[in-house]
Protein backbone atom coordinates (compact mmCIF):
# COMPACT_ATOMS: atom_id res chain seq x y z
CA UNK A 1 0.00 0.00 0.00
CA UNK A 2 1.23 3.48 -0.84
CA UNK A 3 0.00 6.80 0.56
CA UNK A 4 1.06 10.31 -0.58
CA UNK A 5 1.29 12.82 1.62
CA UNK A 6 1.19 15.78 0.30
CA UNK A 7 1.73 19.93 1.66
CA UNK A 8 0.17 22.99 -0.12
CA UNK A 9 2.41 25.61 0.60
CA UNK A 10 3.73 28.78 -1.07
CA UNK A 11 1.77 31.59 0.59
CA UNK A 12 1.29 35.33 -1.36
CA UNK A 13 0.18 38.29 -0.79
CA UNK A 14 -2.92 39.08 -2.96
CA UNK A 15 -2.83 43.04 -2.90
CA UNK A 16 -0.95 44.52 -5.93
CA UNK A 17 0.50 47.10 -3.95
CA UNK A 18 1.72 45.22 -0.61
CA UNK A 19 2.95 42.56 -2.95
CA UNK A 20 5.46 45.22 -4.36
CA UNK A 21 6.51 46.12 -0.47
CA UNK A 22 7.67 42.59 -0.02
CA UNK A 23 9.90 43.20 -3.10
CA UNK A 24 11.20 46.14 -2.41
CA UNK A 25 11.73 45.92 1.70
CA UNK A 26 12.79 42.50 1.52
CA UNK A 27 12.14 42.11 5.56
CA UNK A 28 8.78 42.89 5.36
CA UNK A 29 7.63 39.20 4.31
CA UNK A 30 10.85 37.50 5.41
CA UNK A 31 9.15 35.44 8.30
CA UNK A 32 6.29 34.72 6.04
CA UNK A 33 8.44 32.96 3.41
CA UNK A 34 10.32 30.73 6.01
CA UNK A 35 7.22 29.65 7.36
CA UNK A 36 6.22 28.98 4.39
CA UNK A 37 9.38 26.88 3.36
CA UNK A 38 9.25 25.45 6.30
CA UNK A 39 8.61 21.46 6.15
CA UNK A 40 4.80 19.93 7.38
CA UNK A 41 5.94 18.87 10.76
CA UNK A 42 2.05 17.71 10.58
CA UNK A 43 2.18 15.15 7.65
CA UNK A 44 5.57 14.23 9.42
CA UNK A 45 3.73 12.94 12.14
CA UNK A 46 1.13 11.27 10.12
CA UNK A 47 3.71 9.30 8.26
CA UNK A 48 4.72 8.24 11.82
CA UNK A 49 1.29 7.21 12.38
CA UNK A 50 1.10 5.14 9.79
CA UNK A 51 1.78 1.56 9.69
CA UNK A 52 5.28 0.48 9.15
CA UNK A 53 4.46 -1.69 6.50
CA UNK A 54 2.66 0.98 4.23
CA UNK A 55 5.30 2.96 1.72
CA UNK A 56 4.85 6.47 3.00
CA UNK A 57 5.50 9.85 0.75
CA UNK A 58 6.22 13.21 1.72
CA UNK A 59 5.72 16.14 -0.99
CA UNK A 60 5.44 19.74 -1.30
CA UNK A 61 3.88 22.10 -4.19
CA UNK A 62 4.73 25.46 -3.38
CA UNK A 63 2.18 25.96 -7.09
CA UNK A 64 -0.05 23.25 -8.40
CA UNK A 65 1.48 20.70 -9.92
CA UNK A 66 0.44 19.89 -14.07
CA UNK A 67 -1.23 16.50 -14.30
CA UNK A 68 2.43 14.74 -15.44
CA UNK A 69 3.56 15.39 -12.07
CA UNK A 70 0.76 13.73 -9.73
CA UNK A 71 1.89 10.72 -8.75
CA UNK A 72 -0.56 7.87 -8.11
CA UNK A 73 -1.33 6.46 -4.69
CA UNK A 74 -3.55 4.45 -3.06
CA UNK A 75 -4.45 7.19 -0.69
CA UNK A 76 -3.55 10.85 -0.36
CA UNK A 77 -3.83 13.24 2.55
CA UNK A 78 -3.27 17.03 2.08
CA UNK A 79 -3.19 19.46 4.53
CA UNK A 80 -2.28 23.26 3.95
CA UNK A 81 -2.66 27.08 4.94
CA UNK A 82 -5.90 28.76 4.83
CA UNK A 83 -4.65 30.71 2.35
CA UNK A 84 -3.59 28.34 0.38
CA UNK A 85 -6.85 25.96 1.35
CA UNK A 86 -8.38 26.51 -2.26
CA UNK A 87 -5.52 25.37 -4.18
CA UNK A 88 -5.47 22.00 -1.85
CA UNK A 89 -8.91 21.75 -2.61
CA UNK A 90 -8.47 21.56 -6.62
CA UNK A 91 -5.51 19.25 -6.12
CA UNK A 92 -7.96 16.70 -3.92
CA UNK A 93 -10.96 16.99 -6.57
CA UNK A 94 -8.04 16.10 -8.92
CA UNK A 95 -7.19 13.17 -7.40
CA UNK A 96 -10.63 12.14 -6.42
CA UNK A 97 -11.16 12.55 -10.10
CA UNK A 98 -8.12 9.72 -11.02
CA UNK A 99 -10.19 7.59 -8.65
CA UNK A 100 -7.38 7.98 -5.65
CA UNK A 101 -9.13 8.28 -2.44
CA UNK A 102 -8.49 12.02 -0.58
CA UNK A 103 -7.95 12.66 2.77
CA UNK A 104 -7.77 16.24 4.20
CA UNK A 105 -7.02 17.68 7.62
CA UNK A 106 -4.76 20.21 9.53
CA UNK A 107 -5.96 23.29 11.25
CA UNK A 108 -7.93 24.87 8.33
CA UNK A 109 -9.73 22.04 7.77
CA UNK A 110 -10.45 21.31 11.73
CA UNK A 111 -12.02 24.58 11.76
CA UNK A 112 -13.97 24.20 8.80
CA UNK A 113 -14.73 20.37 8.68
CA UNK A 114 -18.32 20.73 6.38
CA UNK A 115 -16.61 22.99 3.81
CA UNK A 116 -13.71 20.64 3.59
CA UNK A 117 -15.98 17.70 3.56
CA UNK A 118 -16.93 18.73 0.36
CA UNK A 119 -13.45 17.84 -0.96
CA UNK A 120 -12.55 14.75 0.47
CA UNK A 121 -13.38 10.98 1.40
CA UNK A 122 -12.53 11.41 4.48
CA UNK A 123 -11.34 14.72 7.20
CA UNK A 124 -8.87 14.40 9.84
CA UNK A 125 -10.29 17.21 12.81
CA UNK A 126 -7.83 18.01 15.49
CA UNK A 127 -4.80 16.54 15.54
CA UNK A 128 -3.59 13.28 13.91
CA UNK A 129 -3.07 11.21 17.44
CA UNK A 130 -5.80 8.96 17.99
CA UNK A 131 -7.59 9.75 14.72
CA UNK A 132 -4.89 8.63 11.67
CA UNK A 133 -4.11 5.22 12.71
CA UNK A 134 -8.05 4.16 13.00
CA UNK A 135 -8.38 5.30 9.26
CA UNK A 136 -5.64 3.35 8.09
CA UNK A 137 -7.61 0.28 9.79
CA UNK A 138 -10.68 0.87 8.06
CA UNK A 139 -9.26 1.82 4.84
CA UNK A 140 -7.78 -1.29 4.24
CA UNK A 141 -10.71 -2.82 5.48
CA UNK A 142 -12.82 -0.79 2.81
CA UNK A 143 -14.48 0.49 5.43
CA UNK A 144 -13.11 4.64 5.40
CA UNK A 145 -15.77 6.47 7.84
CA UNK A 146 -16.04 10.61 6.20
CA UNK A 147 -14.74 12.08 9.53
CA UNK A 148 -12.22 10.72 11.85
CA UNK A 149 -11.68 13.25 15.13
CA UNK A 150 -8.17 13.12 16.80
CA UNK A 151 -7.83 13.65 20.57
CA UNK A 152 -7.71 17.28 22.00
CA UNK A 153 -5.79 15.94 25.07
CA UNK A 154 -3.67 13.50 26.04
CA UNK A 155 -1.14 13.80 22.28
CA UNK A 156 2.04 13.49 23.97
CA UNK A 157 0.79 10.35 26.37
CA UNK A 158 2.72 7.14 25.58
CA UNK A 159 -0.39 5.74 23.88
CA UNK A 160 -0.28 8.49 21.28
CA UNK A 161 2.75 10.09 21.08
CA UNK A 162 5.27 9.41 18.22
CA UNK A 163 8.55 11.18 17.17
CA UNK A 164 7.93 12.36 13.41
CA UNK A 165 9.18 10.82 10.19
CA UNK A 166 11.77 13.70 10.35
CA UNK A 167 14.09 10.67 8.07
CA UNK A 168 11.88 11.82 5.31
CA UNK A 169 13.29 14.85 4.98
CA UNK A 170 17.03 13.44 4.50
CA UNK A 171 18.50 14.66 1.09
CA UNK A 172 16.26 17.94 0.36
CA UNK A 173 17.42 21.25 1.03
CA UNK A 174 16.30 22.13 3.98
CA UNK A 175 17.97 24.52 6.87
CA UNK A 176 15.23 25.09 9.07
CA UNK A 177 13.40 22.01 10.62
CA UNK A 178 10.40 22.65 13.12
CA UNK A 179 10.14 20.91 15.90
CA UNK A 180 6.57 20.95 18.87
CA UNK A 181 7.32 20.75 22.25
CA UNK A 182 4.10 22.45 23.08
CA UNK A 183 0.53 22.89 21.83
CA UNK A 184 -1.78 25.76 23.19
CA UNK A 185 -0.97 28.71 24.34
CA UNK A 186 -2.93 30.11 27.68
CA UNK A 187 -3.34 33.64 26.79
CA UNK A 188 -5.74 32.70 24.09
CA UNK A 189 -5.74 35.96 21.97
CA UNK A 190 -9.01 36.41 20.05
CA UNK A 191 -7.32 36.53 16.69
CA UNK A 192 -4.99 33.47 17.33
CA UNK A 193 -5.01 30.81 14.71
CA UNK A 194 -2.66 28.74 15.77
CA UNK A 195 -2.65 25.05 17.44
CA UNK A 196 -4.59 26.11 20.21
CA UNK A 197 -7.67 26.13 18.31
CA UNK A 198 -7.23 21.99 17.99
CA UNK A 199 -6.65 21.33 21.64
CA UNK A 200 -8.43 21.55 24.79
CA UNK A 201 -5.56 22.65 26.70
CA UNK A 202 -2.21 23.77 26.57
CA UNK A 203 -0.05 20.09 26.38
CA UNK A 204 3.37 19.63 26.61
CA UNK A 205 5.44 17.60 25.56
CA UNK A 206 8.17 15.54 28.00
CA UNK A 207 11.49 16.19 27.93
CA UNK A 208 13.31 13.27 26.92
CA UNK A 209 10.80 13.31 23.45
CA UNK A 210 12.03 16.48 22.74
CA UNK A 211 15.66 15.78 22.88
CA UNK A 212 15.28 12.48 21.20
CA UNK A 213 13.50 14.22 18.03
CA UNK A 214 16.46 17.04 18.19
CA UNK A 215 18.52 14.21 17.50
CA UNK A 216 16.63 12.85 14.80
CA UNK A 217 16.45 16.01 12.99
CA UNK A 218 20.69 16.16 13.37
CA UNK A 219 20.68 12.99 11.62
CA UNK A 220 17.92 13.88 8.87
CA UNK A 221 19.68 17.53 8.23
CA UNK A 222 22.66 18.84 8.20
CA UNK A 223 23.51 21.91 10.30
CA UNK A 224 19.53 22.55 11.13
CA UNK A 225 18.06 25.60 12.18
CA UNK A 226 15.65 24.52 14.90
CA UNK A 227 12.10 26.02 14.80
CA UNK A 228 10.29 25.60 17.63
CA UNK A 229 6.74 25.11 16.06
CA UNK A 230 5.05 26.15 19.21
CA UNK A 231 2.48 28.94 20.16
CA UNK A 232 4.66 29.40 23.55
CA UNK A 233 7.38 27.66 24.36
CA UNK A 234 8.12 28.81 28.07
CA UNK A 235 4.67 28.84 29.61
CA UNK A 236 6.20 26.36 32.20
CA UNK A 237 9.25 27.89 33.56
CA UNK A 238 10.61 24.77 34.87
CA UNK A 239 9.93 22.45 32.49
CA UNK A 240 11.79 25.12 30.04
CA UNK A 241 14.63 24.87 32.23
CA UNK A 242 14.89 21.48 32.28
CA UNK A 243 14.75 21.18 28.50
CA UNK A 244 17.21 23.66 28.11
CA UNK A 245 19.86 21.93 30.13
CA UNK A 246 19.73 19.12 28.15
CA UNK A 247 19.79 20.60 24.44
CA UNK A 248 23.06 23.06 25.14
CA UNK A 249 25.25 19.64 24.89
CA UNK A 250 23.58 19.35 21.44
CA UNK A 251 25.16 22.52 19.86
CA UNK A 252 22.24 23.40 17.92
CA UNK A 253 20.99 27.13 16.92
CA UNK A 254 17.33 27.74 17.12
CA UNK A 255 14.21 29.62 17.09
CA UNK A 256 10.97 29.81 19.08
CA UNK A 257 7.66 31.64 19.98
CA UNK A 258 6.82 32.71 23.41
CA UNK A 259 5.55 35.37 25.29
CA UNK A 260 7.46 38.31 27.26
CA UNK A 261 7.43 36.71 30.87
CA UNK A 262 11.03 35.17 29.53
CA UNK A 263 12.53 38.43 30.42
CA UNK A 264 11.33 38.45 33.82
CA UNK A 265 14.08 35.09 34.73
CA UNK A 266 17.58 35.98 33.69
CA UNK A 267 18.70 32.37 34.88
CA UNK A 268 16.06 31.08 31.97
CA UNK A 269 17.73 33.37 29.73
CA UNK A 270 20.93 32.57 30.16
CA UNK A 271 20.13 28.77 30.28
CA UNK A 272 18.46 29.92 26.58
CA UNK A 273 21.53 31.33 24.85
CA UNK A 274 23.42 29.01 26.71
CA UNK A 275 21.27 26.04 24.90
CA UNK A 276 21.73 28.01 21.39
CA UNK A 277 18.42 30.21 21.34
CA UNK A 278 19.38 32.78 19.14
CA UNK A 279 16.23 34.53 18.05
CA UNK A 280 12.60 34.47 20.07
CA UNK A 281 9.31 35.68 18.26
CA UNK A 282 7.04 37.77 20.81
CA UNK A 283 3.32 38.46 19.98
CA UNK A 284 3.55 42.33 21.31
CA UNK A 285 0.90 43.39 19.27
CA UNK A 286 0.46 47.18 20.17
CA UNK A 287 2.56 49.79 21.51
CA UNK A 288 0.01 51.13 23.77
CA UNK A 289 -1.46 49.70 26.85
CA UNK A 290 -5.02 50.80 25.23
CA UNK A 291 -4.17 48.81 22.39
CA UNK A 292 -3.62 45.52 23.80
CA UNK A 293 -6.87 45.81 26.40
CA UNK A 294 -8.97 43.01 25.64
CA UNK A 295 -7.26 41.06 22.90
CA UNK A 296 -6.86 38.01 25.69
CA UNK A 297 -9.95 37.14 27.98
CA UNK A 298 -7.68 38.03 30.52
CA UNK A 299 -5.72 41.18 29.45
CA UNK A 300 -2.48 39.33 30.17
CA UNK A 301 -0.94 41.50 27.33
CA UNK A 302 -2.19 44.28 28.39
CA UNK A 303 -1.01 44.02 32.16
CA UNK A 304 2.58 43.67 30.91
CA UNK A 305 2.82 46.55 28.49
CA UNK A 306 4.50 48.79 31.12
CA UNK A 307 7.49 46.14 31.23
CA UNK A 308 7.80 45.72 27.30
CA UNK A 309 10.76 47.83 26.59
CA UNK A 310 12.36 47.04 29.67
CA UNK A 311 11.86 43.31 28.85
CA UNK A 312 12.97 43.69 25.10
CA UNK A 313 16.36 44.91 26.07
CA UNK A 314 16.73 42.38 28.63
CA UNK A 315 16.42 39.70 26.14
CA UNK A 316 18.24 41.34 23.86
CA UNK A 317 21.34 41.59 26.25
CA UNK A 318 21.16 38.14 27.13
CA UNK A 319 22.67 37.47 23.24
CA UNK A 320 18.51 36.49 21.85
CA UNK A 321 17.01 38.42 19.32
CA UNK A 322 13.40 39.49 19.53
CA UNK A 323 11.37 39.40 16.66
CA UNK A 324 8.99 41.56 17.47
CA UNK A 325 5.41 41.08 15.88
CA UNK A 326 2.52 43.65 15.69
CA UNK A 327 -1.00 43.54 14.68
CA UNK A 328 -2.41 46.45 12.86
CA UNK A 329 -6.09 46.88 12.57
CA UNK A 330 -7.14 46.09 16.08
CA UNK A 331 -10.26 47.91 17.53
CA UNK A 332 -8.54 49.55 20.02
CA UNK A 333 -6.45 51.51 17.67
CA UNK A 334 -7.01 54.47 15.50
CA UNK A 335 -5.26 56.04 12.62
CA UNK A 336 -2.68 57.41 15.26
CA UNK A 337 -1.03 53.69 15.77
CA UNK A 338 1.35 54.39 12.60
CA UNK A 339 2.93 56.78 14.02
CA UNK A 340 2.70 55.61 17.80
CA UNK A 341 4.24 51.89 16.59
CA UNK A 342 7.35 53.82 14.32
CA UNK A 343 8.28 55.25 17.68
CA UNK A 344 7.43 52.49 19.74
CA UNK A 345 10.00 50.61 17.55
CA UNK A 346 12.54 53.05 17.14
CA UNK A 347 12.87 53.30 20.93
CA UNK A 348 12.68 49.73 21.64
CA UNK A 349 15.91 48.66 19.46
CA UNK A 350 13.98 45.47 18.27
CA UNK A 351 16.55 43.51 16.08
CA UNK A 352 13.56 42.17 13.98
CA UNK A 353 9.66 43.47 13.51
CA UNK A 354 6.53 41.57 12.08
CA UNK A 355 4.21 44.14 10.89
CA UNK A 356 0.97 41.79 10.07
CA UNK A 357 -2.73 43.45 9.40
CA UNK A 358 -5.18 41.61 11.58
CA UNK A 359 -7.13 38.30 9.85
CA UNK A 360 -10.15 37.09 10.68
CA UNK A 361 -8.74 33.22 10.28
CA UNK A 362 -12.34 31.11 9.73
CA UNK A 363 -13.07 29.49 12.85
CA UNK A 364 -11.31 31.67 15.22
CA UNK A 365 -13.76 34.23 17.90
CA UNK A 366 -12.63 37.17 16.11
CA UNK A 367 -13.68 35.99 12.59
CA UNK A 368 -16.85 35.20 14.34
CA UNK A 369 -17.37 38.74 16.15
CA UNK A 370 -16.55 40.17 13.05
CA UNK A 371 -19.15 38.29 11.21
CA UNK A 372 -22.09 38.73 13.71
CA UNK A 373 -21.29 42.50 13.58
CA UNK A 374 -21.23 42.43 9.80
CA UNK A 375 -17.98 43.54 9.45
CA UNK A 376 -16.56 40.96 7.13
CA UNK A 377 -15.53 42.27 3.57
CA UNK A 378 -16.48 38.92 1.62
CA UNK A 379 -18.08 35.77 2.75
CA UNK A 380 -15.30 33.79 1.64
CA UNK A 381 -11.79 34.75 1.70
CA UNK A 382 -9.57 32.37 2.55
CA UNK A 383 -6.33 33.13 -0.27
CA UNK A 384 -6.32 36.46 1.47
CA UNK A 385 -5.53 34.91 4.60
CA UNK A 386 -2.34 35.95 4.64
CA UNK A 387 -1.90 38.33 7.16
CA UNK A 388 -0.74 41.37 5.08
CA UNK A 389 -4.30 41.76 3.50
CA UNK A 390 -7.62 43.62 4.58
CA UNK A 391 -10.48 41.29 4.92
CA UNK A 392 -12.88 43.20 7.38
CA UNK A 393 -14.02 46.98 8.05
CA UNK A 394 -11.75 47.90 10.60
CA UNK A 395 -13.29 50.09 14.08
CA UNK A 396 -11.49 53.51 13.99
CA UNK A 397 -10.18 53.76 10.44
CA UNK A 398 -11.05 53.17 6.62
CA UNK A 399 -10.02 50.17 4.84
CA UNK A 400 -7.83 52.94 2.72
CA UNK A 401 -6.67 54.81 5.62
CA UNK A 402 -5.45 50.62 7.16
CA UNK A 403 -3.73 49.85 4.20
CA UNK A 404 -2.19 53.25 3.39
CA UNK A 405 -0.96 53.41 7.21
CA UNK A 406 0.71 49.72 7.20
CA UNK A 407 2.72 50.94 3.88
CA UNK A 408 3.93 53.98 4.85
CA UNK A 409 4.71 52.30 8.41
CA UNK A 410 6.32 49.27 6.47
CA UNK A 411 8.55 51.92 4.87
CA UNK A 412 9.35 53.56 7.77
CA UNK A 413 10.52 50.48 10.09
CA UNK A 414 12.22 48.13 6.80
CA UNK A 415 14.02 50.41 5.08
CA UNK A 416 17.97 49.88 5.08
CA UNK A 417 19.07 52.88 7.43
CA UNK A 418 16.63 51.72 10.11
CA UNK A 419 17.44 47.94 10.15
CA UNK A 420 21.23 49.09 10.28
CA UNK A 421 20.64 51.08 13.03
CA UNK A 422 18.75 48.46 15.02
CA UNK A 423 21.33 45.92 13.66
CA UNK A 424 24.37 48.15 14.86
CA UNK A 425 22.17 48.50 18.56
CA UNK A 426 22.17 44.70 18.66
CA UNK A 427 25.71 44.29 17.97
CA UNK A 428 26.91 46.61 20.56
CA UNK A 429 24.84 44.66 22.93
CA UNK A 430 26.33 41.13 22.05
CA UNK A 431 29.52 42.88 22.68
CA UNK A 432 28.34 44.09 26.03
CA UNK A 433 27.41 40.46 26.75
CA UNK A 434 30.71 39.19 25.71
CA UNK A 435 32.38 41.70 28.42
CA UNK A 436 30.32 39.95 31.19
CA UNK A 437 29.87 35.92 30.11
CA UNK A 438 27.72 34.04 32.39
CA UNK A 439 28.75 31.33 34.22
CA UNK A 440 27.71 28.39 33.14
CA UNK A 441 28.21 26.53 36.54
CA UNK A 442 25.88 28.91 37.55
CA UNK A 443 22.78 27.21 36.01
CA UNK A 444 24.04 23.98 35.94
CA UNK A 445 25.32 23.62 32.54
CA UNK A 446 28.66 22.27 33.82
CA UNK A 447 29.30 19.27 36.27
CA UNK B 1 49.77 40.17 12.94
CA UNK B 2 49.88 37.75 9.52
CA UNK B 3 47.07 36.08 7.44
CA UNK B 4 47.01 33.14 9.16
CA UNK B 5 46.92 35.02 11.94
CA UNK B 6 43.78 36.09 10.64
CA UNK B 7 42.55 33.19 9.18
CA UNK B 8 42.73 31.24 13.03
CA UNK B 9 40.97 34.52 14.45
CA UNK B 10 37.75 33.98 11.88
CA UNK B 11 38.31 30.11 12.25
CA UNK B 12 38.03 30.72 16.22
CA UNK B 13 34.97 33.27 15.89
CA UNK B 14 33.19 31.52 13.52
CA UNK B 15 33.34 28.25 16.01
CA UNK B 16 31.95 30.16 18.51
CA UNK B 17 28.93 31.64 16.44
CA UNK B 18 27.83 28.31 14.37
CA UNK B 19 28.77 25.84 17.39
CA UNK B 20 30.36 24.14 14.67
CA UNK B 21 33.59 22.35 13.64
CA UNK B 22 35.50 25.14 11.52
CA UNK B 23 38.96 23.64 11.55
CA UNK B 24 38.20 21.95 8.18
CA UNK B 25 36.26 24.14 6.63
CA UNK B 26 37.67 25.33 3.15
CA UNK B 27 38.81 28.91 2.87
CA UNK B 28 36.44 29.40 -0.16
CA UNK B 29 33.53 27.21 1.01
CA UNK B 30 30.51 28.93 0.97
CA UNK B 31 29.67 29.74 4.38
CA UNK B 32 25.83 29.58 4.96
CA UNK B 33 25.99 26.17 3.17
CA UNK B 34 29.17 24.77 5.24
CA UNK B 35 28.49 25.84 8.73
CA UNK B 36 24.81 27.36 8.63
CA UNK B 37 25.89 30.72 8.92
CA UNK B 38 22.84 32.83 8.59
CA UNK B 39 22.39 36.45 9.25
CA UNK B 40 22.11 36.35 12.54
CA UNK B 41 25.19 34.24 13.02
CA UNK B 42 27.24 37.11 10.83
CA UNK B 43 26.10 39.81 13.22
CA UNK B 44 27.55 37.88 16.09
CA UNK B 45 30.63 37.29 13.90
CA UNK B 46 30.69 41.31 13.42
CA UNK B 47 30.64 41.88 17.24
CA UNK B 48 33.14 39.19 17.73
CA UNK B 49 35.76 40.39 15.06
CA UNK B 50 34.93 44.02 16.18
CA UNK B 51 36.08 42.64 19.66
CA UNK B 52 39.20 40.59 18.77
CA UNK B 53 40.62 43.49 16.46
CA UNK B 54 39.06 46.65 18.64
CA UNK B 55 37.53 48.08 15.99
CA UNK B 56 33.95 48.85 13.74
CA UNK B 57 32.78 46.85 10.50
CA UNK B 58 30.35 47.80 8.50
CA UNK B 59 27.49 44.97 8.65
CA UNK B 60 26.71 45.52 4.65
CA UNK B 61 29.94 44.46 4.07
CA UNK B 62 30.31 41.46 6.06
CA UNK B 63 26.92 40.62 5.20
CA UNK B 64 27.86 40.31 1.87
CA UNK B 65 30.72 37.78 2.05
CA UNK B 66 30.48 34.27 1.66
CA UNK B 67 33.82 32.57 2.23
CA UNK B 68 36.89 32.64 4.83
CA UNK B 69 38.50 34.05 2.06
CA UNK B 70 36.55 37.01 1.46
CA UNK B 71 36.21 37.50 5.32
CA UNK B 72 39.98 37.73 5.46
CA UNK B 73 39.96 40.50 2.76
CA UNK B 74 37.54 42.50 4.83
CA UNK B 75 40.19 42.09 8.11
CA UNK B 76 43.12 43.27 5.65
CA UNK B 77 41.02 46.20 4.05
CA UNK B 78 39.46 47.80 7.30
CA UNK B 79 41.06 45.93 10.49
CA UNK B 80 44.41 45.59 9.95
CA UNK B 81 46.34 47.99 7.60
CA UNK B 82 49.52 46.94 8.44
CA UNK B 83 49.30 43.21 7.35
CA UNK B 84 52.51 41.55 6.86
CA UNK B 85 52.36 39.83 3.36
CA UNK B 86 54.84 37.36 4.60
CA UNK B 87 52.56 34.88 5.35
Amino acid sequence: MRIGLIAMSGVRVRTRELAELGVTLPQFVSRGKVIASLPSLGLLTVAALTPPDVDVSYIEYDAEPDDAELERFDLVGISSFTARIDAAYRLADRYRAMGVPVVLGGLHVSLMPDEAQQHADAIVVDGAEGAWPKLITDFRAGQMKRRYDGLRKGVFTPDHYVTPRFDLLKGRPYNRVTVQTSRGCPINCEFCAASLRITSSFQQKPVDCVINELRRVTEAVDIPFVEFADDNTFVNKKWGKELLRKMAPLGLRWFTETDISVAEDPELLDLMYAAGCRQILIGLESPTQLGLRGLDPHDWKAKRFENYLTAITRIQAAGISVNGTFVLGLDTQTAAIFEELRDFIAVSNLLEVQLTLLTPFPGTPLYHRLYREGRLLQDRFWDRCTLFDINYRPKNMSVDELEQGFRWLASQVYNASEFQRRKRHYIDLIKNKRARPTSDTQHGLVA
Amino acid sequence: MTKHEIEYEIRDALTKITLQDVSAIPIDADLSQAIGLDSLGRLELIAELEEVYDTFLDDVEVGETNTIADLIEVALHHIVPDIKETA
